[in-house]
């Protein structure tokens, strides 16, 4: 077994001694076998920085999970189509009828029940009895219910040795528990979409007939159905390259390069695949040219990263943000901070080196990228004299829009990676409402010497302006090292969606950095939830993280107060007090009693303010959740909300220092 | 259209390095099993549909190097997991000395609601067994998760393991919903009570200002 343990029976409190130390340096075991299982591997340097061909692996595998979780979000995007159109289609118009098929009730007509969701009224065609349900249950064929029902009515007679005229009493108890067809399927979305253990939607793609991108998605979709059904010949496949990876790592390589060959040759659409095979050999050649360099890295460097890199996946993980964040999501973000130097990842990466191809070659491979994301129009400038790198954007075009209007306010960050300092990140300027905004801003990077040129890739991110945080509108990076054969290049860059399931506006480890100074204010996790029982949106107030700290013991008494507006009722509701608490936790609800139509023009207004004795009390941080001026993921959370009523909606939000009113 | 599934469940194996996490894997997966050993470089997944009370179960099954140099990138896929196997090896006494530490791992990194289950593996190695069932069972109760001994290699209960596991997970989920629907009901008198008070109060304290 590769376990590197000395054998030695350590107490994991006590620190190895020297020659312990000595020797696990030795065999690169890092400090201590208990320590090492202890979960505090990030604070431990690691002890040897990957293999390229370990971070190939690796990448693929990313890769592969990406394209499930892909196909993924167009499945459930399928069930929220299926959902609504269902909704759409219902025809009842009034008590007297069934909600879904308008059939009149009656002695004669339909058989009435009450849904235990959403309390209206439907025939007993149209819904589901959910006890008779428990067992295993196949479609909702409707004919397969009313001989279930006999049988449950039966058995209550038999139970309950009741009359007759019981009976219809314990019936009408049993009725209790039936569901409309459509609650039944908002349930059945819930649970297959994953949402009753991420406690919200994910992320889903709603299938669209556009033209522009239908060629791509078919592709993906392809390859996606040729993974699902197969673990088989791939994995085998995979098995296999690893067994000849052990064995000589050249063969691996080559293992590999023919893995991908095949994977695309296996594709229907011939045309593509080829142009991406031979896109895949000349990135290859490119890796190669390039792998000197990523060896003359030196290990000091790449320590550094990782150590920045952990430090703030740490605090992320304190704080324990993106609970939802989906697995693969989630790694790829790690795996670029994690990966010792990010520029081999974009060498391997077959997504990011198609680009960086398409960038430099302009082939016609371009239509098989995914331009869905939008583009942006750069230039890049070295100027070795005074060693700056003069960065003019210009424009981006077809943006994803964010508001309910379709447009966003798009600004761009840029960054030289790794090592961002402070002083090496810049923005443009914030064009307001538009999806095609027009920059022409020419930014400057100083000091930036022609080694780094070789070593650093620029990192340009796309965010929408709004004062609750920075929404993610893609990004893209690019190696620098063009630049050193060439002074100016001229670039149009499809940017990415490497963060597909980036919930929260919480940043994955990188962004942290970028949104320091943004989201200084903290977050709330909030829970929405329309009952339509009681006709009122309940509003869970879970907790707060990073708070500022406003009292003389460094700490604050945060409490939250809630305001529908407008509300007819003019209610408010404030928390409890969490005395000496930046992370406090409430897990309070409370109703705000308004009809579903009304909720799209109203606004929840959330503010955290610091309890004070004698003084007016000094404010924390607020939320406008819904009305007109919702965005991103706070117009998402608003709208799911509406739109499926009876579940409760968890989502993180930024607080602003706006003061609102 | 290819396989459509009903659920996607996703799972997670993890424990010490050398354990048989990936054998267990290809067992299931593949149904077949290789003795040379290979470690996993940093992390992989496998595919298998399940068919459990009719339902069509996507099983999305991640293997994780049990190696500490991979640590920082297995542990970002604890969280997206909907259950973990703890996979200690029988023959190996400190591996599953490590179980405990494992479930620290998960307990810091992985989501509140997510199951778990713990595995003693190469069961069928008798003669070299240095943990008995006892107290595999024992440490299960202890932390109140279901128990199974496999052996990835002899095809022993490798199949029962993950049918186990995604028949608990979906349990779950049905109690979830059930109770997500239940409890506003129980729930929802206590909390009308409560509101009731708490507008009164308000209100009261509104008419006095």
């Amino acid at each position: 077994m590769v376990d590197f343990g000395t054998g030695e029976r350590i107490n994991r409190f006590v620190c190895p001694n020297d020659r312990q130390l000595a020797l696990r340096a030795k065999l690169n075991t890092g400090w201590s076998v208990k320590t090492a299982t202890l979960g505090y591997s990030h604070k431990v340097p690691q002890s040897s920085p990957l293999a390229a061909e370990e971070q190939e692996a690796i990448v693929q595998v990313i890769q592969r999970a990406e394209q499930l979780d892909m196909s993924e979000q167009q499945r459930i995007g399928k069930l929220v189509e299926k959902l609504d159109s269902m909704r759409r289609n219902a025809l009842g118009k009034n008590a007297a009828q069934c909600l879904l098929c308008g059939d009149n009730f009656g002695i004669l007509g339909a058989q009435k029940i009450v849904c235990m969701d959403c309390r209206r009224l439907a025939c007993t065609k149209c819904s589901i009895d959910t006890l008779a349900g428990r067992g295993p249950r196949h479609a909702y064929q409707p004919q397969s219910k009313k001989p279930q029902l006999l049988v449950s009515l039966l058995f209550l007679t038999k139970r309950s040795k009741v009359k007759v005229k019981r009976l219809f009493v314990s019936s009408t108890a049993a009725r209790e528990h039936w569901l409309c067809m459509i609650c039944a399927e908002t349930r059945e979305m819930w649970k297959k979409s994953g949402a009753w253990f991420y406690k919200s939607i994910p992320k889903y793609v709603l299938p669209v007939d556009n033209s522009r991108f239908k060629r791509s998605k078919s592709v993906r979709a392809s390859r996606r159905y040729k993974d699902d059904d197969s673990s088989s010949d791939e994995e085998r496949r995979l098995w296999g390259r690893r067994k000849r990876a052990n064995s000589s790592t050249e063969s691996a390589l080559d293992a590999i390069e023919q893995d991908q060959h095949n994977y695309h040759n296996n594709l229907p659409g011939y045309n593509y695949s080829r142009q991406n095979s031979s896109g895949e050999s000349q990135v290859s050649r490119e890796m190669d040219s390039l792998k000197t360099q990523v060896s003359s890295m030196t290990l000091n460097e790449t320590k550094s990263w990782e150590e920045a890199g952990s430090d703030s996946r740490q605090d992320m993980e304190g704080s324990q943000l993106s609970r939802r964040d989906s697995m693969a999501t989630k790694s790829l973000s790690d795996w670029n901070n994690w990966s010792p130097d990010n520029r081999t990842e974009d060498k391997i990466s077959p997504s990011t080196s198609s680009i960086n191809s398409s960038i430099f070659k302009t082939t016609n491979e371009e239509k098989a990228i995914d331009t869905s994301m939008g583009v942006i129009e750069l230039s890049l400038t070295y100027d070795q004299e005074t060693n700056t790198l003069h960065c003019t954007v210009y424009r981006a075009k077809n943006l994803i829009s964010m508001d309910m209007a379709g447009l966003s306010d798009p600004f761009c960050k840029l960054n030289i990676l790794p090592n961002a300092k402070m002083s090496t990140r810049l923005r443009t300027k914030t064009v307001h409402k538009t999806r095609n905004p027009e920059f022409n801003e020419n930014l400057t990077f100083y000091d930036i010497s022609e080694s780094d040129l070789m070593k650093k890739s620029l990192h340009i991110l796309v965010v929408d302006d709004d004062k609750y945080g920075h929404d993610y509108m893609g990004e893209t990076r690019m190696k620098l090292a063009k630049l050193k054969y060439q002074n100016t290049i001229y670039l149009t860059v499809p940017l990415e969606n490497l963060r597909a399931e980036q919930k929260g506006p919480v940043p994955t480890t990188e962004l942290t950095e970028w949104f320091d100074d943004l989201w200084s204010r903290g977050q709330i996790l909030l829970g929405l939830c329309y009952n339509t029982k009681k006709r009122a949106l309940v509003v869970s107030v879970v907790r707060c993280v990073n708070l500022l700290p406003m009292d003389n013991n460094g700490l604050s008494d945060p409490f939250v107060k809630l305001q529908l507006k407008p509300d007819p009722n003019h209610k408010k509701h404030k928390t409890s007090i969490k005395w000496k608490n930046l992370n406090p936790v409430f897990n309070e609800e409370f109703a705000f009693e308004t009809r579903p139509t009304e909720l799209s023009t109203q606004s929840l207004y959330i503010t955290v303010y610091d309890k004070d004795y004698g003084k007016s009390n000094d404010y924390l941080g607020g939320l406008i959740l819904g009305g007109t001026g919702s965005k991103g993921l706070r117009l998402k959370h608003w709208m799911d909300m509406i739109r499926y009523p009876d579940h409760r909606h968890e989502q993180w939000h930024n607080l602003t220092e706006d003061i609102l009113e | 259209m290819a396989k459509t599934y009903d659920y996607l469940f996703k799972l997670l194996l993890i424990g010490d390095s050398g354990v048989g996490k990936t054998c267990i894997l290809f067992r299931f997966s593949e149904d077949a099993f290789n003795t040379t050993f290979i470690s996993t470089i940093g992390i992989d997944f496998k595919i298998r549909t399940i068919d459990l009370d009719g339902k069509k179960i996507k099983l999305q099954i991640w293997d994780t190097a049990g190696q500490e140099r991979f640590r920082t990138i297995t542990t970002a896929y604890y969280r997206g997991a909907m259950g973990i196997m703890l996979v200690y090896d029988i023959t190996n006494e400190k591996s599953f000395e490590n179980i405990k530490n494992w479930i620290r791992n998960i307990e810091e990194n992985a989501s509140a609601d997510v199951e778990k289950m713990l595995l003693g593996n190469k069961c069928e190695l008798e003669e070299k067994r240095q943990v008995s069932k006892e107290r595999g069972e024992q440490l299960a109760i202890e932390y109140g998760i279901k128990f199974i001994e496999t052996s990835a290699k002899a095809s022993i209960r490798v199949e029962e393991a993950f049918y186990t596991l995604a028949r608990d997970i979906k349990a779950k989920m049905e109690k979830k919903l059930v109770s997500k629907l239940y409890t506003p009901r129980g729930g929802h008198q206590l909390k009308a009570s409560e509101l009731q008070k708490k507008p009164t109060s308000w209100l009261s304290r509104c008419t006095i200002l």
